[in-house]
């Protein structure tokens, strides 16, 4: 029961760290981004790199994927987005630009990984990491990384913008993006920021993520329903949704599928997915605006005195 | 070169199915189905669910469903193969189910937008579409899932090497027939309301229009036609497998089109499919050349995608209306005017 | 309107020109050199990449063997090989291999999924195509074909999962155990071999506690709640049996590592025996996790295979790794399609289908007795009314602190197992 509890707290914490890029992007530029997880999986192509290359254990590479990252994310905003917003694309196209992006970024990562290959004479798909994780007290490191990501971007995002002017900017564009800009605020900027935040948080954790599960170049695929279950139940509306739907939509694809299949038999199992589908389903039905999107949370909020 | 030709206009037929459908639904109604994938299954469960049971029960063959369906799809092929009408009758007989089925699909996949619109209704249906999806494709009780099921040879009594050029045949007449209907369906009073409810639905709401209904009317018939892609498909490839109808190849490729195309054009949307489907058999047919020429470090498969991707992208930049603009709806009213003072 | 459409008209009959004119001169180097051109439809994105990887690298290798048997013995043939991703996608499958078929190819290796091949299967009998799958190891009703006459095209160098589900059975009594747990991979390969095995399990008078299956669409990424399962599984059996007559039966592919590499050091099932399939003998990626795997042993069923180990060294200083069975399989295959073909060739002129599965015959006897000067890696192939492989023995394989050990063969015709010293 308890490595149930540690496989799906990891999941969970990548899973917001996903989200929250999928989340502000789609606040700052109003397109969710079907390419989301093949950031991810651009980042553990990265670490791996690193690792076969240089032997840099992948923990260590997350300062490079997060730089390289927020490269790729900049420029999916500059090379995907920008042309078309500037032509008044609408909303649907740029979606559909993304998936173009996202095919563009599967065959890279492809025919990437057969160029390393070569290099290192090894097969580099279907690669995890987790024999070279370590352990404290029984408590597996990619636990302890993963958690502290999520706290340290979760201070680094509050300090930032709740303590700085800039972050004061950037929460006017990003809740009126109109009004921001009447009032002298330069709301590319936000976008700008928004984008590099959104590659760097999702290869820094996908280079975390192959020490959970195993990496092809179609993982992205298999990811990304999860990620925006995650990003639709906390509330697109809301940075802090990604965080609370991250959780949810973690925690129940493992664990409470796992519970299920106590109470239904084992045959429950291979439907992990569906489940936090339907929980997906259920949420925006229930309340379309997401879990930050009800009045419970203002209460919550205003109680917290953000 | 035969083959290719042949390939790309049944896959053109397929598509301009299931864009028009989804231009109805999308580029004429406002209404993002990005769970468009789903009502195409729809087509393939009736033919490997329904019409197989009914063979196996006629036939009165024992044993599991997916063997039994085997050798059902075999001696129905074998009598098919005797008797053109048969497999005709068949083939109508699975069209007439399909859009009764899919348009109860449709019907009830759209009850949500109650509640919800835009992309996070857009969402839902992909979402909807997607648990269909895996539970069809890990139960293997109900379509065959990941084994799949045989289903029988609908023109069998055409000899072998033609049979694919019949088929053809077949999915361009579906096609023809479907933007017939459509033009006509589309350039009428319905036409013109659903662009309305697409523009401001309190708008229809102000007329008296019941919205609710004809978000359902529309989504009833759009699915139902794209079930109909979906039963092509399915005789075409001799097989239901689940994992054939994912939200690649049957949801987002049709939106690439219609925008393509240009929303709310058939025309367009035709043209949009001619082009998509040219482009990719045209990119995956010489890949091979491509890399050859390049002498490029690896599998020609990669090249395909990033081709692929960078032209789509090139064509939706350079043309966000689509390739051809929205034209007004001539009613007969209209036309009579036009007609008097030009 | 019509200028554009005229004008995108235009511009797709300068294209398909060029391509005709390109193909044209597209079809080899020297002119009195024939290309044979043969399709591999794999997978080189999804769950079964390494697999996908392996073949093509096991096909170049068979490649260079047969040209050079060709430059030896003075005949103007050329093999071409013709890499597809279907992602195994049966969709993806057809459409690729209408394509090939549109560049004149009408030899295949592959598809690597018994879901493709259903799908293909139809189509290589209305356009008479051959057609070989590595891997594809579902019964033949289960992939749709009810009479040998519809598979008759279609060819499966790999024995069918009745005949393995029955060594894994003879093989876990032999290894003592009475209580099993099956873990078992949900698609086509694993329900099907995982299911003979079942059926099989009793016979030898072993009790199946728990049949346990995982997805397979994408395999999960977080593994506890099924380690906890067969934990609690395990645990039962011990305490009714004791650990020695406790085994787990893990019928998947390498995504087993992943299961291992999440499994705790100290957890309980790693004080059982854990016995494999085809799936993961010699997988690199399971021997990476020795440490963890060479106590449960991983003993592991593979369709015996004298695999020469020159030709092993050979893989290994060319791709790094070892190849695996479906990799074995594929470069006897791509020695049978190619030398059936030349041999029709020489006989009608032409490619015919028909004359080609007569040929076929021939060809797999003298492959079998080593004209070609190699005999086939993958052990004598002997093929069954529906042009699967027939029967055979078993080779068992197991981890060790060396890497993977042969430790012993399952015979067909004794139906046990010979243990190696």
């Amino acid at each position: 029961m308890i490595d149930v509890l540690i496989g799906a707290m990891v999941w969970s914490n990548l899973l917001v760290l996903l989200a929250l890029g999928l989340t502000m992007t789609y606040i700052t530029t109003g397109v969710p981004n079907f390419a989301q997880a093949s950031f991810a999986i651009v980042g553990s192509y990265i670490a791996l790199t690193l690792l076969r290359l240089i032997g840099l254990n992948p923990y260590l590479s997350i300062p490079v994927t997060f730089i390289l990252g927020g490269i790729l994310g900049l420029s999916t905003y500059y090379i995907a987005l920008k042309p078309l917003i500037k032509r008044k694309a609408s909303i649907e196209m740029l979606m559909i630009a993304t998936l173009a992006w996202d095919l563009i970024l599967f065959g890279i990562i492809g025919a990437y990984s057969e160029v390393l290959s070569a290099i290192t004479k090894k097969t580099e798909t279907l690669f995890v990491f987790t024999s070279l994780d370590f352990n404290i007290y029984g408590i597996p490191g990619r636990l302890i990384v993963s958690s502290l990501l999520v706290l340290l971007t979760i201070l680094g995002l509050y300090l930032l913008l709740y303590k700085t002017k800039f972050g004061i900017a950037l929460r006017a564009s990003m809740e009126n993006p109109s009004l921001a800009e009447a009032m002298g605020i330069n709301v590319e900027n936000t976008r700008l920021f928004s984008w590099f935040l959104s590659g760097a948080l999702a290869c820094m954790a996908g280079s975390v993520l192959p020490y959970l599960q195993e990496i092809v170049p179609q993982t992205g695929y298999f990811i990304v329903v999860s990620i925006f279950a995650a990003s639709i139940v906390g509330g697109l509306y809301h940075i802090v949704g990604a965080l609370v739907g991250g959780y949810i939509i973690g925690i129940s694809e493992s664990l409470f599928t796992y519970i299920l299949s106590i109470l239904l038999g084992p045959g429950v199992l291979v439907y992990s997915k569906v489940i936090s589908l339907l929980m997906m389903i259920a949420t925006v039905l229930l309340h379309p605006r997401g879990i930050t999107g009800t009045e419970m949370w203002r209460r919550v909020e205003r109680w917290l005195n953000l | 070169m035969v083959e290719l030709i042949t390939l790309i206009l049944f896959f053109f037929a397929l598509y301009v199915i299931v864009s028009l459908s989804l231009n109805l639904e999308f580029g004429y109604g406002g209404i993002p189905n990005f769970g468009k994938a789903l009502s195409v299954l729809t087509g393939a469960l009736v033919v490997g669910g329904i019409l197989n049971r009914l063979l196996i029960w006629y036939f009165g063959i024992e044993g599991d469903f997916i063997s039994a369906s085997s050798l059902a799809a075999y001696r129905m092929t074998e009598i098919v193969s005797q008797n053109p009408l048969i497999g005709l009758g068949i083939f109508l007989f699975c069209v007439t189910m399909a859009v009764v089925a899919g348009a109860i699909a449709g019907a009830l996949s759209i009850l949500p937008s109650a509640k919800l619109k835009g992309d996070y209704l857009g969402v839902t249906l992909l979402a909807i579409s997607e648990v269909v999806y895996l539970i069809l494709f890990y139960n293997t009780e109900i379509v065959g899932g990941y084994y799949g099921v045989s289903v029988p040879d609908i023109l069998a009594f055409v000899p072998g090497e033609y049979r694919v050029y019949a088929y053809t045949v077949l999915a361009l007449i579906c096609a023809l027939l479907v933007y017939l209907f459509l033009e006509k369906l589309l350039n009428s009073p319905y036409g013109r309301i659903l662009r309305g409810h697409r523009e401001n639905e309190d708008l229809i709401k102000a007329f008296g229009r019941d919205v609710m209904k004809l978000r359902i009317k529309t989504m009833a018939l759009g699915s139902a036609i794209a079930a109909i892609a979906g039963v092509v498909f399915v005789f075409y490839s001799s097989s239901v497998v689940v994992n054939a109808f994912n939200r690649v190849e049957w949801t987002f490729y049709p939106f690439l089109i219609v925008l393509l195309g240009g929303k709310g054009n058939n025309k367009g949307v035709v043209l949009g499919a001619f082009i998509f489907v040219l482009l990719k058999m045209l990119i995956d047919f010489y890949k091979f050349d491509i890399k050859y020429l390049l002498h490029l470090p690896f599998e020609a498969v990669w090249l395909q995608y990033i081709v692929f991707g960078i032209l789509a992208l090139l064509i939706l930049c350079y043309k966000p209306e689509g390739i051809l603009k929205e034209e007004p709806i001539y009613t007969p009213p209209i036309k009579s005017r036009l007609k008097t003072n030009p | 309107m019509w200028k554009k459409v005229l004008g995108v008209g235009v511009l797709i009959l300068a294209l398909l020109m060029a391509g005709c004119i390109n193909t044209g001169t597209g079809q080899g180097g020297t002119t009195s050199e024939k290309v044979i051109k043969v399709g591999a439809l794999l997978d080189f994105s999804g769950p079964l990449s390494t697999h996908g990887i392996d073949t093509k690298n096991n096909l170049e290798l068979a490649k260079e063997d047969i040209e050079r048997y060709f430059k030896e013995h003075n005949m103007p043939y050329r093999v071409e090989i013709l890499p597809e991703d279907t992602r195994l996608d049966p969709n993806l499958a057809l459409q690729k291999v209408q394509l090939l078929r549109g560049r004149g190819v009408n030899l295949f290796i592959g598809p690597l999924s018994s879901s493709e091949v259903k799908t293909v299967l139809p189509y290589t009998l209305s356009n008479k195509i051959i057609v070989i799958s590595p891997s594809s190891t579902a019964l033949p009703a289960l992939i749709g074909a009810t009479s040998p006459e519809q598979k008759k095209y279609l060819y499966r160098f790999v024995a069918s999962d009745d005949l393995q589900g029955e060594a894994i059975a003879s093989l876990v009594a032999d290894l003592g155990i009475e209580d099993v747990v099956i873990l078992y991979r949900d698609d086509a390969w694993g329900k099907g071999l995982s299911q003979e095995t079942k059926k099989n399990l009793p016979n030898y008078g072993v009790n199946v506690r728990d049949y346990i299956a995982y997805p397979s669409n994408p395999s999960p990424a977080d593994w506890s709640p099924y380690i906890t399962k067969l934990e609690e599984d395990v645990k039962e059996a011990i305490n009714s049996k004791g650990k020695d007559k406790v085994g787990v039966i893990y019928i998947g592919f390498e995504e087993g590592a992943t299961l291992f590499s999440q499994i705790p050091e100290d957890s309980i099932l790693l004080n059982v025996k854990w016995i494999g399939s085809d799936g993961i003998v010699k997988s690199d990626k399971l021997l990476e996790l020795k440490e963890k795997t060479s106590k449960v042993g991983m003993y592991s069923t593979i369709f015996e295979s004298e695999g020469p180990q020159e030709y092993i060294n050979r893989y290994r200083e060319r791709f790094g790794g070892t190849p695996t069975s479906y990799g074995i399989i594929s470069y006897d295959a791509l020695w049978v399609l190619t030398m059936a073909y030349v041999e029709t060739l020489e006989s009608e002129g032409k490619y015919d289908a028909d004359v080609m599965t007569e040929k076929i015959k021939e060809v797999i006897q003298k492959y079998n007795n080593g004209e070609y000067g190699v005999k086939p890696l993958s052990g004598k192939i002997v093929l069954n009314e529906y042009n699967d492989r027939a029967s055979g023995d078993y080779a068992i394989y197991m981890v060790t602190e060396d890497g993977w050990v042969k430790a012993g063969i399952w015979r067909y015709e004794t139906k046990k197992v010979e243990w190696l010293k």
